[in-house]
């Protein structure tokens, strides 16, 4: 796990010296949550999981620059995946099937038991808005607090306590 | 430890509930190829700004350097005989000579060793 300096410094190292090692690390570094939060977002699309994490690094690769160092590199990559999930709905418009795609398996080895979890949690995201969705997986799968949340997801803490209290009131009713 | 977002009518704790998340969705492992995957996506390597910069040095300091030889290769030429001082100098301009060169090699040097 990289602390907040290394970070720093892996970052100044590609801003500087077009260090395309340090970036390699900071991917690998970072990889297994994104795409685990991607995969919870798509409801368990798995190529296009790949296919925004992809886009989430270039974007960060390409605006390093303007990465301040407030905050830490995994919240700033998070609100970039965020944007590119929300950019990904605007133009294709989809309404989430209720069949989970067919990839979904392969990341998975499945007992009966978590394969009953899955099940339960999936039909729970799947009543709640993209918004509400994207609260409840930094919260409750990220474990972000709701200062970092606010950040990614650019709005106050008070409407993201909103969406978690109202999520909430929805996969209460589900359960 | 965090306090719960307030919803009387749920009933699991966050903490039960971050639990089932944590039980219930999908893992995405680490995995190479996704790595090698951005790696190969990323723009060509950019020229450095500081390039320009470096190549205006680089023959600066040859110019200035191929002057130096002159002088002092002139001035031994005239005088027909070499002394302590002229020695010095040539040391002096040898040092100066291999200085860019090292500037120049090291770099590519060091990269061609760790890569």
């Amino acid at each position: 796990m990289l602390t907040k300096w290394d970070e720093l410094k892996l970052v100044a190292r590609c801003v500087a010296g077009d260090d395309r090692r340090a970036f390699e690390r900071l991917v690998n570094e970072h990889q297994q949550p994104l795409r685990r939060f991607l995969l919870s977002l798509t409801m368990g699309d798995a190529t296009l999981t790949d296919d925004l994490a992809q886009e989430t690094f270039l974007k960060a690769y390409m605006g390093l620059r303007s990465w301040q160092g407030i905050a830490r590199f995994r919240t700033w990559l998070f609100r970039i995946a965020v944007n590119e999930y929300n950019a990904w709905m605007r133009r294709h418009h989809e309404s989430l099937s209720a069949e989970p795609p067919p990839d979904t398996a392969d990341t998975l080895t499945d007992t009966a038991a978590t394969t009953e979890a899955r099940i339960d949690v999936e039909r729970c995201l799947r009543v709640l808005s993209v918004s509400e969705r994207t609260a409840v997986l930094l919260f409750y799968l990220e474990d972000k607090p709701l200062k970092d949340i606010a950040r990614i997801m650019d709005m106050p803490e008070g409407t993201v306590k909103s969406h978690l209290s109202r999520a909430k009131s929805k996969m209460a009713r589900m359960m | 430890m965090k306090k719960d977002i307030e919803n009387s009518n749920f009933p699991l704790s966050d903490d039960e509930l971050r639990k089932a998340f944590h039980r219930g969705l999908p893992e995405a492992p680490v995995t190479a190829w996704f790595t090698r995957k951005v790696m190969n996506r990323l723009p060509v390597r950019r020229r450095r700004m500081l390039s320009l910069l470096e190549w205006v040095t680089y023959g600066v300091s040859a110019a200035a350097l191929l002057v130096f030889w002159g002088t002092w290769l002139g001035h031994v030429n005239a005088t027909g005989t070499i002394t302590v001082g002229d020695l010095r100098q040539l040391f002096t301009l040898m040092v100066l000579s291999c200085l860019p060169a090292v500037a120049y090699l090291g770099p590519k040097v060091s990269a061609w060793l760790r890569a």
